[in-house]
């Protein structure tokens, strides 16, 4: 009986020992899913949470900052802090954002009614000191080109050109859109 | 419910993720395996033609004859010395790269192109660390025993040499009539170098590491012997080399098939009068994959190999034995653990698989060796039993890899259950089978 039970226990232990060197062969012929990131940077999704910016009308180049200061009120840090131009109304003079303080929670570019202010997909933000980490107007600031590939990627509605005296109206339009 | 999830998402994807076709990986592995092999060649010759050919000259222009001679003599140890870790360089990429292959990763792919010289890296960066020696250490044990570990490796590579060049020139002087019997109780020296590494390093890790590779190589080395002692039974053999020149003449005269009885297995077809004899056939054929199969695993157990790995459990003990060297110390260890592992695929590969001989008819292998032999640089027959060697070696190497990929670690009483109630009963019986097997005349 014992003996029996030996051989019996030596050929399922082959035959379940064989079963999983194979599974294991079949794994060799499937791609690496590693991601060899410097050489080959990784896709991300529209809705990644990354280096903020402000972005411009890519029709026209002129800034969709309107000066609400809703971003600035809304953050739970308190790292947006916005200048308004005093001589023009509805524009800005400054926008200054600090990084360092900054934990991209995104509800700063879930209230912005222009949708001006963006999360990018640039995550490669390194720099040697704290004070680097404080982006200014020029700094945030896109170009026409790079303001564009994000209406595109984030499936925004396209900025309407500012009207020169209802600004209010006119910042409320694209949010319709959406709806 | 058709459309997955991750479909769904791709359709918001930026741009097609850089995916290899799996191909690749396996592709580049072959290219940076061959560029290795090449240098392993390269080097191992080189060196050989400078200690059979120009330095005797040179001694012999100045009238030093008994030292060239003696030069000359020293040829294939240097030999050795030079394949050695060149061999075990590229034997920890492998192992490595096929590694990443199985668990679906990249492997080391920085250093040189596609990871071509990780391992020099890796060489160069244990040359120049510290030397540390622990405090309450035994000074003359702990540095005595990786060289214990270290030297029967090398020698045991001896009588392989022979059977890998086919008696080549200087190489004749391996041709050792004990070849078997030398590398068996050859391999069996460098467990003392791990017990002294254990208990020399005052550390509870090393010193549990080294006495379970203690009784684990005692447990191990019974059912090694035991079945080569049925090989040596059946093949009536003990020179490597005569057991490699037995099997020549295609794949079915190597001595996993049957033997090279494999043509009796045809007997059994019309059952009749001859069925007798295609049952013993059959017998011989059963005989001789048992006996490979526990050869394997019992050279695993004998190398520390994953499955049986228990001297340097990683989960369990730091890094078992070699816990506390550093440096030159712990890469002499690495390497003999990697030379180790060579020498026992070679063996196998020898004494199972043909040896150097190709799974052709005699008649393609001599026309090969023949238009080696007349190239027009000189004599370089060595080169197709030593290349057809080194791939059989490697082909087991790559199963030992697979192995490790899949299996888990055993537990303790499982080895020795293992190897006491199962191994050794089993070889013990194969010797009496191997014995009638080999006394009936067919």
């Amino acid at each position: 009986m014992k003996e029996k039970n030996i051989v019996v226990k030596t050929v399922e232990g082959l035959y379940n020992i064989g079963n999983g060197m194979f599974t294991v062969l079949k794994h060799a012929f499937r791609s690496p899913i590693t991601s060899s990131y410097p050489d080959v940077t990784p896709e991300l999704y529209p809705t990644t949470r990354h280096r903020l910016a402000l972005t411009v009308n890519p029709d026209t180049a002129e800034h969709l900052c309107i000066a609400c200061k809703q971003c600035e009120r809304i953050c739970p840090d308190n790292c947006i802090t916005v200048i308004p131009d005093p001589e023009k109304k509805g524009t800005i003079k400054e926008f200054v954002l600090d990084h360092g303080l900054c934990m991209f929670c995104g509800l700063c570019t879930e209230v912005c009614p222009t949708n001006c202010i963006i999360n990018t997909v640039d995550f490669e933000m390194s720099e040697y000191s704290r004070e680097d980490l404080i982006y200014d107007i020029d700094r945030l600031t896109l170009t026409q080109d790079q303001s564009r590939f994000y209406f595109d990627f984030k499936q925004m509605p396209k900025p309407k050109p500012k009207p020169v005296k209802p600004a209010v109206v006119a910042a409320a339009k694209p949010v319709e859109e959406i709806k | 419910m058709a459309v997955s999830f991750l479909n769904l998402l791709d359709k918001f994807r930026p741009h097609k993720v850089y995916r290899p076709s799996p191909l690749v990986g396996i592709f580049q592995f072959i290219i940076v395996a061959a560029f290795w092999f090449g240098i392993i060649y390269g080097a191992t010759s080189t060196v050989t033609l400078l200690f059979v050919k120009f330095i005797p000259e040179l001694l012999e222009l100045y009238n030093l004859d008994s030292i060239a001679e003696l030069v000359r003599n020293l040829a294939p140890l240097m030999a050795i010395m030079v394949l050695i870790p060149a061999n075990a360089t590229f034997l920890v990429l492998n192992e490595r790269k096929v590694l990443a292959l199985f668990t679906v990763r990249l492997g080391p792919n920085r250093v040189g192109p596609n990871g071509f010289l990780q391992t020099v890296a890796d060489a160069v960066k244990l040359l120049f660390k510290e030397d540390i020696t622990p405090k309450g250490a035994d000074l003359l044990l702990f540095n005595l025993a990786p060289v214990i570990f270290f030297g029967p490796t090398v020698i045991s590579f001896i009588p392989i040499l022979s059977c890998a060049t086919d008696n080549f020139g200087p190489f004749a002087l391996c041709d050792l009539s004990i070849g078997i019997l030398f590398v068996t109780a050859i391999t069996s020296i460098p467990v003392l170098g791990l017990v002294l590494g254990g208990y020399a390093s005052n550390n509870k890790y090393s010193l549990i590491g080294g006495l379970r590779s203690a009784a684990q190589a005692i447990s191990y080395e019974i059912p090694m012997v035991l079945t080569v002692v049925s090989i040596i039974v059946l093949t009536g053999s003990i020179n490597l080399r005569e057991i490699a020149d037995n099997q020549i003449g295609g794949l079915f005269s190597w001595n996993i098939f049957a033997f090279g009885n494999m043509p009796l297995l045809l007997n059994l077809f019309p059952l009749g009068k001859s069925s007798l004899i295609g049952l013993y056939g059959l017998a011989l054929l059963g005989m001789a994959l048992m006996l490979f199969s526990i050869y394997l695993i019992s050279a695993c157990a004998e190398v520390n190999r994953i499955p049986f790995d228990l001297p340097e459990a990683e989960s369990e003990l730091v890094s078992g034995y070699n816990t506390e060297f550093t440096g030159m110390k712990f890469a002499l260890f690495f390497l003999a653990e990697y030379t180790a592992l060579f020498i026992i695929c070679c063996l196998a590969s020898i004494v199972f698989l043909g040896g150097g001989h190709l799974p052709t008819s005699f008649e393609v292998e001599k026309t090969i060796l023949e238009n080696l032999a007349a190239f027009k640089l000189g004599d370089i027959s060595w080169l197709l039993p030593s290349t057809v060697l080194m791939i059989k070696a490697y082909g087991l190497i790559f199963v030992s890899v697979w192995v490790r990929a899949t299996l888990p670690r055993l537990r303790y009483d499982q080895l020795m259950k293992f190897s006491w109630k199962f191994l050794i009963p089993l070889s013990l019986i194969n010797i009496f089978i191997a014995a009638v097997l080999s006394s009936v005349k067919v």
